[in-house]
């Protein structure tokens, strides 16, 4: 489970923008790393370069020595991510929803128990019945986030996480995904909050903002 | 039963119990429906069109001198479900299904073989429907017996599980094999069409040699039978067996397709038809905007701008480029064909072939337009705030004329010119199409005039005496408004070709309902003058 991500000289450019200018950093499980820098310096593109959902122009980006390729499912058990909001079911309950991420991955011991305890550990136990449509969008956010944390994962990307939520709702977020290191995994999050920051036990700060090259 | 299984299955169950999940009775319902529909419905009207068909005629269409020409349709049909496969092809989940699915360690191959064997088997019975009501006419007509209906339907079939699977290599390959694959059948529908001999050598032939079994020979159609079926079967085998096929497909483009496809049921079943149809559209692929631009001065300024503007959107969205380009001048051959057919005279018989010939190509240049016509869909933004530039409404509708008009006159040209030359036509059926080609324009205008929201009047109940409900109509004249001015000018020319100046009457003023319809529809008066500048 102990996961390592190493990023060489890692760019991308599309047309004649530079979207991410070139990074390198070596990270091992397990740890929670913030990823900071202003908007529009590279932390989506990266986070998604990391998830293979975009390639590199230059450089190099490796999990555990083998770049990101997703039609290896071994690449696919060792990596989450939380990038773009995930689609909902529309006519599921949170429940029935991650009740089913968790089935898919094998973990089918009380699978509904499971999820409503994951659902009280992010302050939303109370909506386990409810349609997404009846959410806010800070519990939708939440809830998007119990998606990604309900399977499992050595390296979990996490992009602003935070987003629409109170510093009560940040703090359990805080807690899952601290408990999610503990159990080893490596965790990399883009944030601009200072109290998730100030939490992290390595940052990657990426300076650059986006330029025509 | 496998691990993969196992998991696959345990989520099959949640989802298939979940709280939402349409009842029995839903699909009951359906089927009830599409069963009234086909026996109250379709059967009759395709009963009337063979009783109204002259058995000779019907002969002459499936002999052998129209079977290179039904070949290479197919081949066409077989290229446009390749392409159609790009845009929406048959391996899809719910986006939820997709997004969790395809993010596991399960095979993509065991997670995706049901669903798109599911969607294959839908498509080829959907596709069946207009051939089996088609041949159902041919057969009432006496082109052929009851028995050679069977396998013409059975060959349907087939023939729409091979499109699907068609449909799914658009899906599956990339664009640069697509690309391949299509001039790859450029040359076999040449084959088809100048070597008849050619025909045993494709489905599309295997087909056609069902179509024309007479001129092919007796026991042709039950070998043709046995190919097409067993083409099929091999391809089905192939999803199933190599796992590259399935495996191999990108998440982010099932995604992609789940979600548009999910999200256009769910506008088209609230009545927002244009929304799902915005899905399909065509996404910019180009930064051109900056060539949008312009700070030139003089009389003529506004409008070279306007034309600028409306050259650049249709060019920084190639896909849709290439389909104005291609259905455009096809439709309008198409048009000029069926026009040339008809003549001076009307002739009942031939209503079979000129009647589809005609709307299909007033379709396709009615879809044609829509991406010459992207400035419309602005224009009533750019109406509100016209007085802002120092500009009247109708100079802002102006300056937004001239790219779809040149556009669709060359277009047109492109597509009727060859056809009046190797036909040897009169050009009166030149001057129809251009006739056409102004009232398909004028009914794009309509229909982009048209509010987003449909009036809530319109789904009030509108009863007759007899208890029925007229409601579901007006809703269908509103979303089609387009189709139906386009409809009924193709149908006047196919019907009315014996009184040239009746059919150029009808269609001055469906041009001029289209015009003066959807300029009101904007609410800005024609006659106001701009606004004065201060000096």
């Amino acid at each position: 489970m102990s996961v390592r991500v190493e990023c060489r000289d890692l760019s991308v450019v599309v047309e004649d923008t530079a979207l991410l200018a070139p990074t390198s950093f070596c990270h091992q499980a397990p740890g929670l790393i913030a990823l900071t820098g202003p908007n529009g310096s590279g932390k989506t593109t990266l986070l998604k370069t990391l998830a293979g959902r975009q390639l590199p122009t230059s450089g190099q980006c490796l999990i555990d020595g083998q770049t990101p390729y997703e039609f290896d499912p071994g690449f696919r058990a060792t990596v989450a991510s939380l990038i773009d909001t995930p689609p909902i079911a529309r006519d599921m309950t949170l429940l029935e929803q991650l009740a089913l991420v968790r089935v898919s991955w094998g973990h089918d011991d009380d699978a509904f128990g499971a999820a409503q305890q994951f659902l009280d550990r992010l302050t939303i136990a109370q909506l386990a019945e409810r349609f997404p449509f009846e959410l806010s969008a800070g519990q939708l956010q939440l809830f998007a986030v119990a998606l990604t944390l309900s399977r499992p994962s050595s390296l979990l990307l996490l992009d602003e996480p935070e987003r629409h939520l109170d510093g009560e709702r940040v703090h359990a977020l805080l807690g899952v995904v601290q408990e999610r290191v503990q159990a080893g995994a490596l965790v990399i999050t883009a944030t601009h909050r200072a109290e998730l920051i100030a939490h992290t036990d390595s940052q990657i700060e990426l300076e650059h903002s986006v330029s025509a090259v | 039963m496998s691990s993969e299984s196992l998991r696959l299955r345990a989520a099959r169950s949640i989802y298939r119990d979940r709280v939402g999940a349409p009842t029995a009775g839903d699909r009951w319902f359906s089927l009830y429906l599409i069963a009234f529909l086909t026996g109250w419905y379709v059967l009759p009207v395709a009963y009337v069109i063979g009783d109204y068909l002259d058995p000779e005629f019907a002969r002459s269409l499936t002999d052998a001198e129209t079977a290179p020409y039904v070949a290479s349709a197919v081949v066409l049909l077989g290229v446009v479900a390749l392409w159609l496969g790009r845009a929406q092809g048959p391996a899809v989940l719910s986006p939820f299904l997709a997004h969790t699915l395809l993010g596991t360690d399960i095979s993509r191959r065991r997670i995706l073989l049901r669903p798109t064997l599911t969607a294959l088997l839908i498509a080829a019975a959907v596709l069946c429907l207009p051939a089996v009501i088609t041949m159902f006419a041919f057969t009432q007509a006496g082109a052929w017996g009851w028995g050679r209906f069977g396998e013409l339907v059975i060959a349907a079939f087939l023939g729409g599980l091979l499109l699907g699977l068609l449909a799914f290599v658009g899906q599956r390959m990339r664009l640069a094999w697509v690309v391949l694959l299509t001039t790859a059948a450029v040359p076999l529908g040449a084959a088809h069409l100048f070597s008849p001999a050619s025909i045993t050598l494709s489905p599309a032939g295997w087909f056609t040699a069902l179509w024309s079994a007479p001129a092919a020979g007796v026991g042709t159609e039950r070998w043709s039978l046995l190919l097409l079926g067993t083409a099929a079967l091999l391809g089905l085998a192939a999803l199933a067996v190599m796992p590259a096929l399935l495996g191999r497909l990108p998440a982010h483009r099932v995604l992609e397709q789940s979600r548009r496809i999910s999200d256009a049921r769910l506008f088209t079943s609230v009545g927002s038809v244009g929304d799902a149809a915005d899905l399909f559209r065509a996404k910019p692929r180009r930064r051109l905007s900056g060539h949008a631009v312009a700070s030139r001065t003089g009389p003529f300024a506004a409008l070279l701008l306007g034309l600028r503007q409306d050259v650049v959107t249709t060019v920084r969205s190639p896909l849709s480029a290439v389909a104005a380009l291609t259905l455009m001048p096809t439709g309008a051959a198409l048009l000029t064909l069926a026009a040339a057919a008809v003549g001076a005279d009307f002739s009942d018989s031939a209503l079979i072939v000129t009647v589809p010939t005609a709307l299909l190509g007033g379709l396709l240049m009615f879809i044609g337009t829509g991406s010459l016509t992207e400035g419309w869909r602005q224009l009533k933004r750019e109406l509100d705030a016209a007085a802002l530039f120092g500009w009247s409404a109708r100079a802002a509708l102006g300056r937004r004329l001239l790219w779809p008009v040149t556009a669709t006159a060359v277009l047109t040209t492109l597509g009727t010119t060859p056809v009046l030359i190797l036909t040897a036509s009169e050009g009166t059926a030149g001057a129809w199409t251009a006739g056409l080609a102004l009232l398909i324009l004028s009914a794009r205008y309509f229909q982009s005039m048209r509010p987003r929201d449909i009036p809530v009047e319109f789904l009030a109940p509108t009863l007759l005496p007899g208890g029925m409900d007229l409601s579901a109509v007006k809703i269908v004249a509103w979303l089609g408004d387009g189709v139906i001015l386009v409809t009924t000018g193709v149908l006047a020319v196919v019907v009315l070709p014996w009184s040239p100046q009746t059919l150029a009457a009808v269609l001055l003023v469906l041009v001029l309902i289209g015009m003066l319809w959807g300029w009101g529809r904007t609410g800005h008066s024609f006659f106001a003058a701009a606004p004065r500048r201060r000096l």
